[in-house]
C-alpha cells in the first residue's frame, strides 16, 4: 500500500504502548476469573473478614478525608493543573514547588478521554490527578471506585486509598486518588494504573514515579498502653507537602468494627498552640490470632519553618454510622447489626516531639 | 516482523510479558497499519488496544509460531474494520492511488472527484471489498476473514462493485465535463 506523505506526525510511543497493555490487562481480566468463584466456605469467610477490614478502612477514608477532596476539587477550572488548583495546601505546595511529576498522557476509548494529569510521591501517599472529558454525558459513578494499580507490575498487599470527582460539566471532570501503601515501597518504580468505565472500557497508564526527595524522618517511638489498646508511634516525617505521623496499634480483640485501633486520630498542635489539619485518616488491619493489629501514617497539612515543637494527642474517633454485609456461600446478602457506634472511648495522653531546626 | 519463536511460544502458553514484548516490537507497525485504515490518531489507539484483546484472548489457539506477524495484524485490520463498521465510516483512502490501481481505461482523463463520487454510489460493502483490494492490498480470503462475509460473497461483491463503479464513472465523467 502506498503512503504518499506522511500526515501522521510524530509516533506516539507511549500512547501505543498504553493501548497495548491495556488490551492484555483486559483479556488478562477475563481470562482469569474472581478468585471467589471457586473458593471453598472457609476461604470466603477469610474473604470476608477481608473485606470488612478493607470496608473498615474504607469508611474511615470516606468519611474523614472525602469532604476535603470534594471541596478541593470543586474550584479546578477544566485548564490547569488539578493539584494546583485544589483546596489542598499539600498537593497546591507541591506542584507550586514542582514536586509533582507532571504526566499529561491522554488516553481514548470510546469517545472518553483521560488525562493522567501530575503525580506526586511524598511521604505519605501516591497522589494521582486525572481529567477526563467524553463526547457524550457520563453517568455519575461511571469510573466507580477509582483506578486499580500496580507497583512494578505486581498488586501490593495491603493498601488504602481514596477516590474522589468532581464533575465540572456533563461532559467534564475532575478527579484525584491517593493510595497509601503500608507495606515499604521502594524510592522509584514503576506505577501502573487502570481505570475502568461502566461499559467495560479500559484506560491503562504506566509511568515511572519517584519519591521527592526532601524528606526529614524523626524518630519517635512513643508507647502507651490503654484500656488494652497498645499504640506506638513509631515515626514522624516532614516535608514541603505535608507532615506523617506513623503509628502501629494492636488490642485483644477479634471483631474490626468494635476493635478501636483502627479509629485512632491525632491532635497535632504546635507550640504555639496552632492546630495542624489532618487530611486522610487511611488505616489498615489484620487479624492475627485473636489480635487485631493496625498500621498507618496519617497525615496532615505542611507545617511552617517556625514550629519547633508540636504536642501531639491520640483519640479515638466513634464513628456514627456505618454498615457490613454478610454473603453466604449462594450469594444472598444479609445485612448485619451495626456495632461500630457501641465501641469505648479511650483517653490517651498527649507527648511532646522536638523538631530539628 | 521475525520473532523469536521461543518468545512467541511463551506467549501462546500465556504468558503475558512475552506477548506484550511481542506487541511492543511491532508497535511501529500496528500503529501506522492501524492509521492507514482509520485515518485518526485516536481510533487507530482504540484498534491497536482491541488487537490486543482479541490477540491474548485467542493466542492460545495460534497453530503456527512463525506467521506471529501474518496472525496479529488479521486481527489488526478485522479490529479497523469493526470499528469503523459501528461508526459508520468508509475505510480511508487517497482516491488517486486507488483509481491507479483500478482497471479503469480511462483513469487519466477521471480525477479523483469523480472517483469518490462514483464510490458514494455504491453500498458499503462493494465500497469495502475494493479499497480493501485495490488499496490495502488484501487477498480474497483476507478480505473474507475480514468482513466476516464467505469468500464467494467477496469475489462476487468486487465484480458487481467493478461493473457498477465503471458504469458510474463513465456516466458521472461526461455530466461533470458538461457542467464545468
Amino acid at each position: 500500500m502506498k503512503k504518499p506523505h506522511d500526515p501522521y506526525g510524530e509516533f506516539p510511543q507511549d500512547q501505543v504502548r498504553s493501548a497495548i497493555s491495556s488490551g492484555i490487562v483486559k483479556a488478562k481480566e477475563q481470562l482469569e476469573p474472581p478468585r471467589y468463584t471457586k473458593t471453598t466456605r472457609k476461604r470466603k469467610m477469610v474473604y470476608a473478614l477481608c473485606s470488612v477490614a478493607a470496608l473498615f478502612a474504607i469508611v474511615i477514608c470516606s468519611s474523614y478525608y472525602s469532604p476535603a477532596v470534594a471541596s478541593s476539587l470543586s474550584r479546578i477550572p477544566i485548564i490547569g493543573s488539578v493539584f494546583g488548583n485544589s483546596d489542598l495546601i499539600s498537593l497546591q505546595k507541591a506542584q507550586k514547588s514542582g514536586l509533582t511529576s507532571q504526566i499529561g498522557e491522554t488516553q481514548t476509548v470510546n469517545g472518553i478521554s483521560v488525562t493522567l494529569d501530575e503525580i506526586l510521591y511524598d511521604q505519605n501517599n501516591i497522589t494521582i490527578g486525572l481529567f477526563i472529558e467524553s463526547d457524550k454525558e457520563l453517568d455519575q459513578f461511571y469510573f466507580g471506585a477509582g483506578m486499580d494499580f500496580t507497583i512494578n507490575g505486581k498488586t501490593p498487599a495491603g493498601s488504602t486509598g481514596t477516590y474522589g470527582e468532581e464533575i465540572l460539566s456533563a461532559n467534564t471532570r475532575t478527579a484525584i486518588q491517593e493510595i497509601n501503601v503500608t507495606e515499604e515501597l521502594p524510592e522509584e518504580f514503576q506505577l501502573g494504573l487502570t481505570l475502568h468505565g461502566e461499559k467495560g472500557e479500559t484506560w491503562h497508564f504506566s509511568t515511572p514515579v519517584e519519591k521527592i526527595s526532601e524528606i526529614h524522618k524523626i524518630p519517635v517511638q512513643h508507647s502507651q498502653d490503654v484500656d488494652g489498646v497498645h499504640i506506638t508511634v513509631t515515626e514522624m516525617s516532614i516535608s514541603e507537602t505535608g507532615l506523617g505521623i506513623a503509628y502501629e496499634s494492636y488490642e485483644e480483640e477479634t471483631d474490626f468494627e468494635i476493635s478501636r485501633g483502627g479509629n485512632i486520630e491525632f491532635l497535632v498542635v504546635d507550640q504555639d498552640g496552632n492546630e495542624i489539619t489532618g487530611r486522610s485518616g487511611g488505616v489498615a488491619g489484620e487479624r492475627v490470632k485473636d489480635i487485631i493489629v493496625y498500621k498507618s501514617n496519617k497525615q496532615f497539612d505542611p507545617i511552617d519553618d517556625h514550629v519547633t515543637e508540636l504536642t501531639i494527642t491520640p483519640y479515638v474517633v466513634i464513628p456514627s454510622a456505618g454498615g457490613r454485609v454478610e454473603i453466604d456461600e449462594n450469594g444472598k446478602e444479609t445485612e448485619l447489626e451495626y456495632k461500630g457506634n457501641t465501641i469505648k472511648p479511650i483517653e490517651f495522653e498527649s507527648f511532646k516531639v522536638k523538631l530539628p531546626q | 516482523m521475525k520473532h523469536d519463536l521461543h518468545t512467541v511460544k511463551k506467549a501462546i502458553k500465556g504468558d503475558a510479558e512475552a506477548f506484550e514484548e511481542l506487541l511492543f516490537k511491532e508497535e511501529k507497525m500496528l500503529y501506522y497499519k492501524a492509521l492507514s485504515y482509520v485515518g485518526k490518531k485516536e481510533d487507530a489507539l482504540d484498534a491497536i488496544q482491541e488487537t490486543a484483546y482479541h490477540a491474548f484472548m485467542a493466542i492460545g489457539k495460534l497453530r503456527n509460531p512463525e506467521y506471529f506477524s501474518t496472525w496479529l495484524f488479521r486481527i489488526l485490520i478485522r479490529e479497523c474494520y469493526r470499528l469503523l463498521r459501528e461508526r459508520d465510516q468508509l475505510i480511508p483512502y487517497e482516491e488517486s492511488e486507488l483509481l491507479k490501481r483500478l482497471d479503469h481505461k480511462a483513469d487519466e482523463e477521471i480525477d479523483s472527484f469523480h472517483l469518490k463520487e462514483a464510490l458514494s454510489r455504491l453500498n458499503s460493502s462493494y465500497q469495502t471489498a475494493i479499497i480493501l483490494f485495490y488499496y490495502h492490498d488484501l487477498s480474497i480470503n483476507d478480505i473474507s476473514e475480514v468482513m466476516e462475509k464467505p469468500v464467494s460473497t467477496v469475489k462476487t461483491n468486487l465484480r458487481r462493485a467493478r461493473k457498477k463503479l465503471k458504469s458510474e464513472l463513465e456516466r458521472s465523467y461526461p455530466l461533470n465535463e458538461k457542467a464545468t
